[in-house]
């Protein structure tokens, strides 16, 4: 062979991986989205119990739920506070999206996305905790929570969509004593 | 996730437990813009099909705040400041695959 057939067959190279590439997603596609579709609702399961068990787990040894949205009333005793925050991206599974494109048409409650949703949050708040629980604090005040897409703006639709769940709040420490709270101490 | 804060007391609240604010020194920010890279979207979108938590882009979400928080702690520091008050955080997508991460917050001298 000469040179020119040497080149030719080099320069197919990277073509014939891309078509293997995207063949074997072709051909791995349908399982995939056949198992996500299966194993769906027995992972819900799954991840609210484990969230159920670590609630549990903060409660007992802190006694209450240490997350509060108070902001104007910090407890006098508090020393020292610093602002903690942590997240989650969830992708819905593609059965999902599509579960959710059938009811974008009927119209109504998209069921699988509140879930998906609100086990996000009940996740991001106990990561919450337990960060707050690790790093020491006693209570975590004005806790603010932010959700957002991203990833969903692409025109050809392709690419991961995830929904962001940000939760920030700060952690307090407090000296032993009675619990008391200051209003507005600025003024 | 930085641990405190060179010295800085840095709350989403009006006012630091333990101190007072003796002076303000105005809105101090930090922000980033934050594209995907494509290994990870690869990999994340195979990950998108079956569901559940995206790590890599919580990570990567993680990592841009930090960077932005440590902006606009830089602009604390640069005016003076060893607190910020009130701090907030927005997210915005600003173009397909990249996501502005924004926060913001009051400098205060406190006491």
């Amino acid at each position: 062979m000469d040179i020119e057939a040497y080149l030719l067959l080099i320069s197919l190279v990277p073509l014939v991986i891309w078509t293997a590439l995207w063949a074997a997603f072709a051909l791995a596609y349908p399982f995939m989205f056949l198992y996500g579709a299966a194993v769906s609702s027995s992972r819900k399961r799954e991840w609210m119990g484990d969230i159920l068990e670590r609630e549990r787990a903060t409660l007992s040894t802190m006694g209450r739920d240490i997350l509060s949205m108070d902001k104007i009333r910090v407890p006098w005793t508090a020393t020292d506070s610093e602002v903690i925050w942590t997240s989650i991206v969830i992708g819905p599974s593609h059965w999902q999206q599509l579960i959710g494109l059938i009811y974008n048409l009927l119209g109504g409650s998209v069921d699988v996305y509140r879930d998906l949703i609100a086990m996000g949050r009940a996740e991001v708040f106990q990561r919450l905790r337990e960060m707050a629980t690790e790093r020491g604090f006693d209570d975590v005040v004005a806790v603010r929570l932010d959700t957002s897409m991203i990833g969903t703006h692409r025109s050809k639709g392709r690419g991961a969509k995830g929904i962001e769940i940000f939760a920030y709040g700060t952690g307090i420490r407090k000296l032993d004593g009675p619990e008391s709270f200051v209003v507005n101490p600025t003024s | 996730m930085p641990t405190l804060v060179e010295g800085l007391h840095v709350v989403n609240t009006e006012t630091i437990p333990g101190f007072t604010v003796k002076e303000q020194l105005g809105v101090v920010s930090g922000s980033t813009v934050r594209a995907k890279n494509v290994v990870r979207d690869i990999s994340q979108m195979l990950r998108n099909i079956v569901g559940g938590e995206l790590p890599q882009y919580t990570n990567l979400l993680v990592e841009s705040r930090n960077e932005a928080f440590s902006r606009m702690l830089a602009d604390a520091k640069a005016r003076g400041a060893n607190g910020v008050v009130n701090l907030r955080f927005a997210t915005s997508a600003v173009s397909p695959g990249a996501a502005e991460l924004f926060c913001y917050g009051t400098a205060v001298i406190v006491e």
